[in-house]
C-alpha cells in the first residue's frame, strides 16, 4: 500500500495543478478571479504565490474570449487549463469548444493539436438557482473530439486531472461544487489515472449502480440502505464519460443483471441515457429488468430549498428505485 | 515573405522584384479562384466555394510583411490567405476536391485549409470564429518568446461577433503580438454593411487601445507598406493592432450567388472591376514606373496559368481518401 | 396438422414422440398436439420413416398444414416441404397484434397462446431457450406473474414441471381451462331437489334387460344423460355455445360426461345422445370411462360436446357447483341419491332425493330460460319411465 494522506477534493485538484505546472512550464491556468482570489471556491488559493500572475492568469469576464485564446495557445505550444467558475457559463464557450477545440485536429487532417483542459463545476443544492446550478457535462459528451472527465473522489480528481493536462486533446473536467470539501486518501507519491477505466467503488452482486461525480457518494449511501434489505449493490464510477469504459459497465451488468444509472445532469438525452443504452445493447440478454435511469428533473433548477432538493437524485430516491428494480417487476 | 537584401542589386531592382513577386502571387490567387469557379460550376468540386477575387491585395500585401513562421488564421473566403502565406497550389486544389493529398487529407475542404508549415492555423467557417485562436497564438508567441506575430484575417461581417471584442480587450491588456486584419469588402453575405454596422469601424479597435489604421485594400503597395510597419511594431512588443483594408468582393458571396442586383448594382461591380482591380492597379503602376513591360507580364501570366493547370490536373488525378480513414484524427 | 375437433383452426405441438429418421409403424403414437380441448396423441397414419419435420414443439400450426412427412426408407420428403410452411408461429413469442380477430367458431379463445402472456425478462428468456425450458409452463414469481431468470432456473431443475408427459398436460390444461372459464364466463347457479324415486324405478325396470342383451350395467348417470339429452332438444339455448361475439345454436345434442382421469378430469362425449337409446348410451359411456382410466381417449372422444353432466354422487356428495366447460353454455352437477325427510301430502315422509345444480353461462341463457329447462328436466326425471320406457 502506498503511503497516503487525507486531502479534500479541492486540495487534490490544487495539488494536481501545482505538480503539473512544476513539471511542464507550458502549463498555465486562466480564468476569472483565480489568482489572488484563488477562485470563488478557493480551490486555487496559493498557486499564484508559487507560479506568478503570468501562469495563474486572471482574465476579464470573457469566457468565450479566454477559452478561444486557450485554444490558440494550445495549438501553438502551450498547455492551458481554463477555469470556468460555474459550469453554467460553459454555454458562453460553446463555439470555441465545439466548433474550434473539438474540430481543429480533425479538420486539419491531424496536423494541429489542442492540448487544453477546461475545468468547470457542476451540481445543484447550493441554493444558487437556475443559472449557477446546472450539470451540463452531457453537452460535451455529444461532441467528437472532446474528452469528458467526472471525478468523484480526491484520489480520482488528482490522478485524472494530471492525465487531462498531459493529454493532447481538449478535455473538459467537471468538478462538483458540493464535493470540494469531500475528504479522501491521496497517495504521497505521484500517480496518474488513465482515461476510459471505470472504477468499482463497491462490489456487489444483485444490482449495478453506475454513478458519476457526486452521485457516486449518493449511490454508495443507497447501497448501504439496500444492504438492510439483503440487496447487494455494485457501484461503478466510469470516471471518464468519454472515453467510456463500456467493457466494465457491461461486464457488471451481465453479472448482476439489474442496472441503474445515476447522474446529476438532466435525464433526458443525458449521460444516463447514453450509458443505459450502452448497457442495453451490450448486456440485453443478461438483463432481468430494463435499465433504470435517474438524473436531474427536467426543470430549470429552482431557488427555494424544498423545490431545489426535489430536482436531484438522492440516497433515498436511488435506494427506492434500486429496491423496486430488485423486486422482480419488469 | 521578406527576402534577404542582395547588395549586388540596386534599390529599384530589389523593389521591382518584390512588386513583381506580389503581382505574380495576386495573379496566382486570381487564376486559382477562376479555376475554382470553373471546377465548381462544372460540378467537379463538392460543397461551397467562396471566392476571393478582387481582394487579393489584402492577403498578399499583409503576408508579404510576415515571416513563414508567423501565424495567420483565415476565413471561409480563405484561399487567398493560404496561398499568400505560401500554400502549394496542388495540395490546395486537392483539398478543395476532397482528395487524400489535400492539406487536410480531404477532411477540411475549401473552408478549413490549415498548414503548420506556413504558419496557417486554419481557415475558419464560423464568422469571427478564429479571433480567439489567432490571439491565443500570439499569447504563445509572447510566453514562449518566439518573436512570432499572429494575423487574424476576417471580413467586415465578423465585426458583429462579440468574441472579437473580448479577445481585442485581452490582447491589449496583455500586449499580445496580434494584428486583426479586417477585409472590409462592404458586404456581409448579401447585406451591405451600412445595414449591419453602427458607429465607426476603426474606433472598434482604438477603443481598446489597439493601433488602428485604414488602408486602401486594392493597392497592394499601400497594404504592404502599412502592414510592414504594423508587423514590425507588433513584433517589437507594441501590442496588438487593427488594420482595416477597404476592398471589394468582385464575385458573389459564393459561386452560386449569381443574381446580386437585389443587394448591389452591376454598375458598382463594374466600377470596382475596371478601376479598382488590385492586379491592374499594380500592373499599371509597374508599367508607368518602367519596372516591367508587356513581355514580362505575358511571361508571368503564362507561367501562373501553367502552374495552376498542372495543380488542377494533379488534384483531379489524386485519389480520394479511403472511407476507412473517416475515424482517424478525431483524437490526437 | 390433423383436424382433431369441430371447427378447430390450429393445433399446438406439445412434443414429438419420434425423431426425424425414426422408423415408425402405422398407429404408433407420433406426437402430442394440444387443441382447445385437450392434449392428444396423434398416431402415425402410415408405416415409414419420419422426415422433413417442419414444425417444432411450441409451434401453433393451422390445420391442414404439413408438419412432417412419413416417407419410405431412403426416400426424401418432397421439395415443397422446404417452402410451404404457412403461418406457423411460436405462441411464446406471439405479439398481441397477432391474435386473430375472428375467434374460432368453436368459441374457444386462443388459450394456447394468450396474446398478452406473462412478462419475462430478457435474461430469463435467453436462459429458457438455452436450457430448453418451455416458458409457457412457468408461473413467474414476480408481480403479475413476471418470469425472472430464477424462475427459469428453478423450472430447469425440476424436470417434472416441464416434462411434456400427456397426463400432466391434462392437468395443466384443466387448470388453464377452469381458470379461464371461472374468470371469463359469468356463471349463475340454479339448485333443485328432485324426488329420484321414478329414476330408481326406471333403472330397476330397464337395466336387467339391457345388461342381459347388451352386457352393460346401466348407471344413474346413463339415465340422466338420456333424459337430459331429450329435454335439451326442446331447449336449444341450453345446448348452445358462446362464440365470442354471439350465440351459436348447436344442431346436435352431444352429451359430455365428466370423467376422472389420473391427473384431472375430461369431458367424454356421447354424440347425438338425444336420439341414442339408453343401452347405446350406457355402452358408449362405459367404453369412454374405461379408456379414460387407461389414458387411451382419442381426440374425437373429448371434442364436440354441447352440454356436460358431472356426477359426484358416488362420492356421497349431496350437491356442488360445477364449472362450465366453454364454449358450452351449461353444466349439470348431480349429487347423490339419498333418503331424506320431505313433506308428503302435508306429512313428513322419507323419499330418495337428489339435488341437481345447473351452472349456466349468462351470456347465453338467462335465469328464467335456465329455470324452465331445469323444471322440464325435473319433470322428465319424475316421469323417467315414460321418457325412457320405449327402450
Amino acid at each position: 500500500m502506498p503511503e497516503t494522506r487525507e486531502l479534500t477534493l479541492g486540495e487534490a485538484v490544487r495539488e494536481a495543478l501545482a505538480e503539473e505546472m512544476r513539471r511542464d512550464s507550458r502549463v498555465f491556468i486562466c480564468g476569472e478571479d483565480i489568482a489572488e482570489a484563488g477562485t470563488v471556491f478557493k480551490v486555487l488559493t496559493g498557486l499564484v504565490d508559487e507560479f506568478g500572475k503570468e501562469r495563474v492568469l486572471d482574465t476579464p469576464i470573457s469566457e468565450a474570449g479566454f477559452t478561444g485564446i486557450a485554444v490558440g495557445a494550445a495549438m501553438t505550444g502551450m498547455r492551458p487549463v481554463v477555469d470556468i467558475m460555474f459550469g453554467d457559463f460553459v454555454t458562453l464557450t460553446m463555439d470555441q469548444m465545439v466548433n474550434q477545440a473539438a474540430k481543429v485536429h480533425y479538420m486539419s487532417g491531424g496536423k494541429w493539436k489542442v492540448p487544453m483542459v477546461m475545468r468547470a463545476t457542476l451540481g445543484a443544492t447550493r441554493r444558487s438557482a437556475a443559472q449557477h446550478s446546472q450539470s451540463l457535462h452531457a453537452w460535451f459528451c455529444h461532441v467528437p473530439g472532446l474528452k469528458v472527465v467526472l471525478p468523484s473522489t480526491p484520489y480520482d480528481a488528482k490522478g485524472l486531472l494530471k492525465t487531462a493536462i498531459r493529454d493532447d486533446n481538449p478535455v473538459v473536467f467537471f468538478e462538483d461544487k458540493m464535493m470540494y470539501r469531500l475528504k479522501g486518501p491521496v497517495p504521497v507519491e505521484e500517480y496518474t489515472i488513465p482515461f476510459g477505466v471505470a472504477d468499482i467503488k463497491r462490489a456487489g452482486s444483485d444490482i449495478t449502480i453506475v454513478a458519476t461525480s457526486s452521485m457516486v457518494q449518493v449511490a454508495l449511501g443507497a447501497a448501504k440502505l439496500l444492504e438492510e434489505f439483503d440487496i447487494s449493490a455494485e457501484v461503478i464510477d466510469p470516471r471518464t464519460v468519454w472515453p467510456l469504459d463500456e467493457k466494465t459497465l457491461i461486464g457488471s451488468a451481465k453479472k448482476t443483471s439489474r442496472v441503474m444509472v445515476v447522474d446529476e445532469g438532466y435525464e433526458r438525452y443525458g449521460v444516463t441515457a447514453e450509458i443505459a443504452s450502452v448497457i442495453a445493447e451490450g448486456a440485453f440478454y443478461d438483463l432481468e429488468a430494463p435499465v433504470k435511469r435517474i438524473g436531474a428533473m427536467h426543470v430549470p433548477i429552482p431557488f427555494s430549498p424544498p423545490l431545489e432538493d426535489a430536482t436531484v437524485p438522492t440516497e433515498k430516491s436511488v435506494f427506492e428505485a434500486a429496491k423496486a428494480l430488485c423486486s422482480g417487476g419488469l | 515573405m521578406t527576402t534577404a537584401i542582395d547588395r549586388s542589386k540596386t534599390y529599384s531592382e530589389i523593389e521591382a522584384e518584390q512588386w513583381l513577386r506580389m503581382y505574380r502571387r495576386m495573379l496566382m490567387i486570381r487564376v486559382f479562384e477562376e479555376q475554382v469557379n470553373d471546377l465548381y460550376t462544372r460540378a467537379l468540386m463538392p460543397g461551397l466555394a467562396h471566392l476571393y477575387i478582387g481582394e487579393e491585395a489584402v492577403a498578399v500585401g499583409v503576408c508579404e510583411a510576415l515571416r513563414q513562421t508567423d501565424y495567420i488564421t483565415s476565413t471561409h473566403r480563405g484561399h487567398g490567405h493560404c496561398l499568400a502565406k505560401g500554400a502549394a497550389l496542388d495540395r490546395m486544389f486537392a483539398e478543395l476536391l476532397g482528395k487524400e493529398a489535400g492539406y487536410c487529407k480531404g477532411k477540411g475542404g475549401s473552408m478549413h485549409i490549415a498548414d503548420p508549415d506556413t504558419g496557417n492555423l486554419g481557415a475558419n467557417a464560423i464568422v469571427g470564429g478564429s479571433a480567439g485562436i489567432a490571439t491565443g497564438a500570439a499569447f504563445s508567441a509572447r510566453r514562449l518568446k518566439t518573436d512570432q506575430v499572429s494575423v487574424c484575417f476576417f471580413g467586415d461581417g465578423a465585426l458583429g461577433q462579440g468574441l472579437l471584442y473580448e479577445v481585442m480587450n485581452m490582447a491589449a491588456l496583455w500586449k499580445l503580438p496580434v494584428i486583426y486584419v479586417c477585409e472590409n469588402n462592404l458586404y456581409n453575405e448579401y447585406a451591405h454593411n451600412s445595414e449591419t454596422l453602427a458607429g465607426d469601424m476603426l474606433a472598434r479597435g482604438s477603443a481598446f487601445g489597439l493601433h488602428a489604421e485604414n488602408v486602401d485594400g486594392q493597392d497592394v503597395r499601400a497594404v504592404y507598406r502599412t502592414a510592414r510597419e504594423i508587423v514590425d511594431h507588433v513584433r517589437q512588443g507594441a501590442g496588438p493592432a487593427f488594420l482595416v483594408c477597404q476592398t471589394y468582393r468582385f464575385m458573389g458571396h459564393h459561386v452560386g450567388d449569381i443574381n446580386r442586383e437585389y443587394y448591389r448594382s452591376k454598375q458598382e461591380e463594374q466600377m470596382w472591376k475596371t478601376e479598382r482591380d488590385p492586379i491592374k492597379v499594380l500592373g499599371d503602376w509597374l508599367t508607368a514606373q518602367n519596372l516591367a513591360d508587356r513581355a514580362r507580364f505575358d511571361q508571368i501570366h503564362a507561367e501562373v496559368k501553367s502552374e495552376v493547370e498542372k495543380a488542377v490536373q494533379f488534384a483531379m488525378a489524386a485519389p480520394y481518401p479511403s472511407p476507412d480513414k473517416v475515424g482517424q484524427d478525431v483524437y490526437a | 396438422m390433423p383436424a382433431l375437433e369441430m371447427a378447430q383452426e390450429s393445433g399446438k405441438i406439445v412434443s414429438w414422440l419420434k425423431k426425424e429418421g425414426d422408423v415408425i409403424s402405422k398407429g404408433e403414437p407420433l406426437l402430442e398436439v394440444e387443441t382447445d380441448k385437450a392434449v392428444v396423441e396423434v398416431e402415425a397414419s402410415a408405416d415409414g420413416v419420419l422426415a422433413g419435420v417442419k414444425s417444432h414443439e411450441g409451434d401453433v400450426v393451422p390445420v391442414g398444414v404439413t408438419i412432417a412427412w412419413i416417407v419410405a426408407a431412403g426416400e426424401q420428403p418432397p421439395a415443397e416441404s422446404a417452402t410451404a410452411a404457412p403461418a406457423a408461429r411460436k405462441t411464446t413469442e406471439q405479439p398481441a397484434s397477432a391474435a386473430p380477430a375472428n375467434v374460432p367458431t368453436s368459441g374457444q379463445a386462443e388459450t394456447a397462446g394468450p396474446a398478452d402472456g406473462p412478462r419475462i425478462s430478457p435474461k430469463a428468456r435467453r436462459l429458457a431457450k438455452e436450457r430448453g425450458v418451455d416458458i409457457s409452463r412457468i408461473r413467474g414469481s414476480g408481480p403479475d406473474g413476471t418470469i425472472s431468470s430464477e424462475d427459469v432456473l428453478a423450472a430447469a431443475k425440476a424436470p417434472a414441471v416441464s416434462a411434456p408427459a400427456a397426463l400432466s398436460s391434462v392437468a395443466r390444461l384443466m387448470a388453464e381451462r377452469t381458470t379461464q372459464s371461472w374468470t371469463e364466463v359469468p356463471h349463475f347457479f340454479l339448485v333443485r331437489d328432485i324426488d329420484a324415486g321414478a329414476l330408481l324405478q326406471s333403472r330397476e325396470q330397464l337395466a336387467p334387460a339391457i345388461e342381459r342383451d347388451r352386457g352393460v350395467k346401466v348407471t344413474h348417470t346413463d339415465l340422466l344423460v338420456a333424459l337430459t339429452a331429450r329435454v335439451l332438444k326442446k331447449h336449444p339455448k341450453m345446448n348452445a355455445s358462446w362464440a365470442g361475439n354471439g350465440i351459436r345454436l348447436n344442431p346436435n345434442v352431444n352429451m359430455s360426461v365428466a370423467m376422472a382421469v389420473t391427473d384431472g378430469v375430461v369431458g367424454a362425449v356421447i354424440p347425438n345422445a338425444d336420439a341414442a337409446s339408453l343401452a347405446d348410451i350406457a355402452l358408449q359411456r362405459r367404453d369412454l370411462s374405461e379408456r379414460a382410466r387407461s389414458g387411451r381417449l382419442k381426440p374425437a372422444d373429448v371434442t364436440g360436446g354441447t352440454f356436460t353432466i358431472t356426477n359426484l354422487g358416488m362420492y356421497n356428495v349431496d350437491a356442488f357447483n360445477a364449472i362450465i366447460a366453454p364454449p358450452q353454455a351449461a353444466i349439470l352437477a348431480v349429487g347423490r341419491i339419498a333418503d331424506r325427510v320431505v313433506p308428503l301430502n302435508g306429512q313428513p315422509g322419507v323419499r330418495p332425493m337428489m339435488t341437481l345444480t345447473l351452472s349456466s353461462d349468462h351470456r347465453v341463457v338467462d335465469g328464467a330460460q335456465a329455470a324452465i329447462f331445469l323444471n322440464d328436466l325435473a319433470e322428465a326425471i319424475r316421469a323417467a319411465g315414460e321418457w325412457l320406457g320405449e327402450n
